[in-house]
Parts: C-alpha cells; sequence; structure tokens
C-alpha cells in the first residue's frame, strides 16, 4: 500500500493519517469546503476538497471521493466510521476501480447490516440470541410470537442502526399500535418497513468484543469494551476491560465473536456487541464492520496499534498474532468529548477561542479540535476523545478526573462536566450501570431537556 | 488554494507564525522601492515602540511586519538566555478563494468547478478550446470539460460577460470549488 485516501474526517481521519505516516504510506485527505482548514487536511500529504458542506455533498459523495481516488492515484481507501465506512455498494465500487478498501468486503457487510441476516448467520455459528424472530409482516404472527418470547419484547428495525428503530413493548395490549407505527418509522427512516421482535432486558449491559481477522481466515479477539455509559444509545464513556467479566465469561465470548466473524467471512478489523442481562447471560446484538470510535481503549490495554493491524491486514498480510500472544494489562477509560451543552445536550458549534488539552502520564488525546479551529454544524458534534491509562480502574478513573480537570476548551460548550458527574458518581466506582442508567438515574427524570 | 499535487510542507501543521522570505514581493514593480524604504522606516519604529506587529494597508496593498519571538532557551549549562527578535515580513495575508476575485477592480465572477476531476479546455485532444481569453460568452455557453470517472461533464458559465482569465492550465486535476474561469461581467 503507497498511499491511502481516507474518506473521512475528524479526529478518526488524524488517527488514520498518524499510523499510515508511522508505516511510511502516503495520505490523501478529503474535505468538504467548510473544512479546509480541519487538522486533517493540514497533516495529509495531499488534500482534494470533494465537495460543498452538508455531508451528502461531500463525505458521503462516492463519485466525488471515488473522482478524488483516481486523481490522486491512491491504491486504498480508508473509511473510518460512520459515512460510507458499512455502505456495502461503496466497498463494491472501490475495489470495483481497483483499489483496495481497508475493511471486510461487501458481501460480509451485508451479512452483517442486515440484523435478521445477521442474526440467522451467527445463530448457524452457535453464537447465544436473544430470543427472537426473523422479519414479521403481519400482526397476528407479532403477536404469536411476542406471547412466545414473553413480555416485554423490542421491536426492531431490521435496517436499524445506531440505536435508531427500537420500541418496547410491555404488554400485549399495547403490541398493535406499536407495531405498525414502528413499520412505519423504520420505512420512512430507513428505507424499509420489515421488522422484528426480541425479548426486551430492562438492565442491559453493552459489551462488544474486538475482534481482527486476515484475509487468511484467521481470527483473533482482542477482548471486550464495557460500554454501558450511554444516552440515547450514543455511548459517552467506554472502557476496557469490563469490570464484570470474568477471564473466563471473556474468553467464552471471544470465541464466540470469533465463530460470529467467521460467519460473515470477515477481514479486517470488526466489533461484535453483545447485551448481557442482571445474570450474565449474553445474547449476540450486531456487529460492526468498521474500526470503532472507542477502539483506544483497547489499544492501551493490549499494546496494540489497531490502525497498524487494519492496514496489515489489508496489505494481503497473514495474522503473526495469535490468540495466546494476547495480554492484556491495567485498565482503559475513553471520554468522548462533545461540543455541546452538558445539561441540556443541544448541539454547540462554534470557535474554539482556548484550547489547552490534558497530558501527563498515560492521558492520550484523539481529536481534531485546536485552538481557532471552528467546529462546523454539519457533523456529529464529538470533537475529540479523552483517554487515560491506568494500572487498576481506580487509578484510570482518578486519572481522568484529573485530566477533564485540566482540559480547557473555550469558546464552545462541551461535556465535560457531565463526564465528571458521571465519574465521581458512586454508582461507577462500583460498577453498578447499564445501558439506561444516565438517562434513567443520573440525569433524573426531573430534570428535563 | 490546495492543490492535488504533493505539497512540499515547509511548516508545521500547528496554527502557522509565518515566516516567509523577504524575497517575496508585492506583484506591481512600481513598489519595490516603496517595500524597501517602508520596511527600513518601520522595521526601526517597531523597535523603538517594542512592537510586535504592524499591519499596513494603503489601497489595495498591504504589509504585515511582525517580530518572531524565538522562545528563550534555558541551556542546561547556564549560558546567557538571548532573546532575538528578528523581523520578519508576512506577505500581504492571503485572501479566502471567494474574495480573490475582489482583487480585481471590474465586476468578475469566477466560474468554479462542480466536480473533482480534470479539466479540459476542448472537446478532445485536437480540437480548438471552448474559449479563449478576452471571449464573450453568453449564460449557459459551454467554457470547458470536467472528466470525472471517465465521464465527461461539460461546464457552462453561469453569466454573461468576457473571459479575463482562464485559472487552470488543460489536463490539470481540479477539486469542488476550484476557480476555473475569472469572467468580467458586461
Amino acid at each position: 500500500m503507497k498511499k491511502i485516501l481516507i474518506a473521512n474526517r475528524g479526529e478518526i481521519a488524524v488517527r488514520i493519517i498518524r499510523t499510515a505516516k508511522e508505516m511510511g504510506i502516503k495520505t490523501v485527505a478529503v474535505h468538504s469546503q467548510c473544512d479546509a482548514n480541519a487538522l486533517h487536511v493540514r497533516m495529509a500529504d495531499e488534500s482534494v476538497c470533494i465537495g460543498a458542506d452538508q455531508a451528502k455533498h461531500s463525505y458521503l459523495n462516492m463519485v466525488s471521493l471515488l473522482s478524488a481516488v483516481e486523481l490522486t492515484g491512491a491504491d486504498a481507501v480508508h473509511p473510518g466510521y460512520g459515512f460510507l465506512s458499512e455502505r456495502a455498494e461503496f466497498a463494491e465500487i472501490v475495489t470495483k476501480c481497483g483499489v483496495k478498501f481497508i475493511g471486510p468486503s461487501a458481501a460480509s457487510m451485508r451479512i452483517m447490516g442486515s440484523k435478521v441476516g445477521a442474526r440467522e448467520a451467527v445463530a448457524k455459528a452457535d453464537v447465544p440470541l436473544l430470543k427472537g424472530t426473523g422479519v414479521l409482516s403481519d400482526l397476528a404472527k407479532a403477536r404469536e410470537a411476542a406471547a412466545k418470547i414473553g413480555y416485554p419484547v423490542l421491536i426492531k428495525a431490521s435496517n436499524g442502526g445506531g440505536g435508531r428503530g427500537m420500541r418496547v413493548v410491555r404488554a400485549e395490549h399495547e403490541l398493535e399500535q406499536t407495531f405498525f407505527s414502528a413499520r412505519s418509522e423504520s420505512q420512512t427512516a430507513f428505507g424499509s418497513p420489515d421488522v422484528f421482535i426480541e425479548k426486551y432486558i430492562a438492565k442491559p449491559r453493552h459489551i462488544e468484543i474486538q475482534i481482527l481477522a486476515d484475509s487468511f481466515g484467521n481470527v483473533i479477539h482482542l477482548g471486550e469494551r464495557e460500554c454501558s455509559l450511554q444516552r440515547r444509545h450514543q455511548k459517552i464513556i467506554e472502557e476496557a476491560l469490563s469490570p464484570v467479566l470474568s477471564p473466563q465469561l471473556r474468553e467464552k465470548m471471544g470465541r464466540s465473536a470469533c465463530d460470529a466473524a467467521r460467519a460473515a467471512n470477515y477481514e479486517g478489523l470488526g466489533t461484535v456487541e453483545f447485551i448481557m442481562d442482571e445474570k450474565g447471560d449474553y445474547f449476540f446484538m450486531e456487529m460492526n464492520t468498521r474500526i470503532q470510535v472507542e477502539h483506544p481503549v483497547t489499544e492501551e490495554v493490549t499494546g496494540l496499534d489497531l490502525v497498524r493491524e487494519q492496514l496489515k491486514v489489508a496489505a494481503g498480510e497473514k495474522l503473526t498474532l495469535k490468540q495466546s500472544d494476547i495480554k492484556f494489562s491495567g485498565h482503559s477509560i475513553e471520554c468522548r468529548i462533545n461540543a455541546e451543552d452538558p445539561t441540556t445536550f443541544v448541539p454547540c458549534p462554534g470557535l474554539i477561542t482556548t484550547y489547552i488539552p490534558a497530558g501527563g502520564r498515560r492521558v492520550r488525546v484523539d481529536s481534531a479540535a485546536y485552538q481557532g479551529y471552528k467546529v462546523p454544524p454539519y457533523y456529529d458534534s464529538m470533537i475529540g476523545k479523552l483517554i487515560t491509562w491506568g494500572e487498576t480502574r481506580e487509578e484510570a478513573t482518578q486519572r481522568m478526573i484529573r485530566a477533564l480537570g485540566e482540559f480547557v476548551i473555550e469558546g464552545i460548550k462541551t461535556n465535560i462536566p457531565l463526564h465528571l458527574r458521571i465519574l465521581q458518581n458512586p454508582a461507577f466506582a462500583k460498577a453498578d450501570f447499564y445501558t439506561k442508567w444516565i438517562e434513567e438515574e443520573l440525569l433524573k427524570p426531573s430534570v428535563k431537556n | 488554494m490546495k492543490r492535488l499535487t504533493s505539497k512540499a510542507k515547509a511548516k508545521n501543521s500547528m496554527p502557522k507564525v509565518p515566516n516567509l522570505k523577504t524575497s517575496k514581493k508585492v506583484s506591481n514593480p512600481s513598489h519595490s522601492k516603496f517595500d524597501l524604504d517602508l520596511v527600513k522606516h518601520f522595521t526601526q519604529f517597531m523597535k523603538d515602540h517594542e512592537l510586535v506587529e504592524l499591519d499596513l494597508s494603503s489601497g489595495d496593498q498591504a504589509i504585515r511586519l511582525r517580530r518572531a519571538e524565538q522562545f528563550s532557551s534555558h541551556s542546561l549549562n547556564n549560558s546567557s538566555v538571548k532573546n532575538s527578535t528578528p523581523i520578519v515580513i508576512a506577505e500581504p495575508s492571503a485572501a479566502p478563494k471567494a474574495d480573490r476575485a475582489a482583487t480585481h477592480s471590474k465586476d468578475t465572477h469566477i466560474v468554479t468547478s462542480p466536480f473533482v476531476g480534470t479539466f479540459y479546455r476542448s472537446q478532445g485532444p485536437n480540437q480548438d478550446p471552448f474559449v479563449e481569453e478576452g471571449q464573450m460568452v453568453n449564460a449557459g455557453d459551454t467554457v470547458c470539460i470536467i472528466e470525472a470517472m471517465k465521464l465527461m461533464n461539460e461546464i457552462e458559465s453561469d453569466i454573461k460577460g468576457r473571459i479575463v482569465r482562464v485559472m487552470v492550465s488543460n489536463g490539470t486535476p481540479v477539486e469542488f470549488g476550484e476557480g476555473l474561469f475569472e469572467i468580467e461581467r458586461i
């Protein structure tokens, strides 16, 4: 691989460029007009303006991206996360142009892209699944299935993702209305009315396993990440390893994750997401066929550069790492820094007038922000990630609290105060939380947005 | 203006401290004497008044003088701290793309590329260019082709006017929003 075009922006583009540089690979940044002064553009060897500000004109503009690939002579495309990273047609078209798409094949993406398809594929591989159904097109079948699974149940959009397109049905009398409105919402949001039903877990933990696969059928796992601290299905704080997994459970889930990846003939970095109930039983939720936002915490506890591993696999190298080589050391926490009001969560783009990042021992800042940078309103509000490592979870926590306290970002509002609230809450130290904990307990219902 | 060819990165990617060579002159030759005398005068002026930065503009000429302060180096063996402050001359602040047309006193409009692709002045290699400098065009006239992914896209002028400047040479890659033609409104 001689030249990579990064089809993304923000901190992940910076992240990819950094590793590519360390490997002696040339980099091409693409940007919308408003991103002309973005950090990833400054860092790359070359840059191409690919369109107007809105994502659909630029970062989602396949024609423009492919043109930029052609003109710069890039021999590989890294899609990052979000944007086109999980669009099978993009992977396909890049490949058809004779350029390496850094990620799994379009076929693998299609298997895992449909929630129902993914369930079917992993069921065959004996990966534990929440009791659920295939696509349900009529109410009678839905009623029958829900009764069999047992209320409460969740109606989910088959083509949904990112936490969207899910509705809880607590009792039989709610089913009819929820079923039809879920179908119509799914049609509007995802272009298909296909829904299915799953058992609903009241206080779930979100545990995901990082896997790495080469193009020779070798798959290993790199441990789990605990991602239960969420708000509206968006992760806020992630950590590795999970404070509630025993080594035995880790090994078991790791094997399940590798089996899931094999079921999709997977190549590259991927994440298998599980939902865990209060008893510690885990069930496959979905697989993300891309590098994830929270990959740094896995890097910190394993000592690996995941982007490097991704590039090596994409270049056709065989995995030299064996499962027995993967060792975990210490504990790592990541806080997603968003340009938003810490209490109302209203996005807050604008000019960063002062920026003094946190620093010191075992503190890592993955960000595209800088002093004088104007955070644009067209993209997601995450402007960076603050990551700490400690010998113990307690040390990593204290370090994160210290680092958050010294991180100065002025001119815009950020959610740093929210992070401090979470980390200093006794429930955090006890790891006594679940995916709705922030919404249901920390931000008590009396505080309405 | 960013190009698609490799950039020689002479500076850090962090917020820039311009440190450009004094050989960069304002383009109008009648001002070369202006530069040197003015520089000498204001260099001294800045030293006398301990100014760090001075911005001067007159009409459509501008000059910025900045004293680049170096970090004082506290060397390990405690040699005397030198705080050298060389005077550097920065070129007039680069106008954003949209304002480049404004440097021309006439009412000009820039036709920009709506695609990422390769700029061609004519329909084919042995054919005449669609337009030449000085030529009159109407709104909707084809002025060039941008080729993207083997598709030839004809680009039209959005206004009626005279081609003042062809901004890109034939066969050059262009990015979205890049200026192609400067057209004087008629």
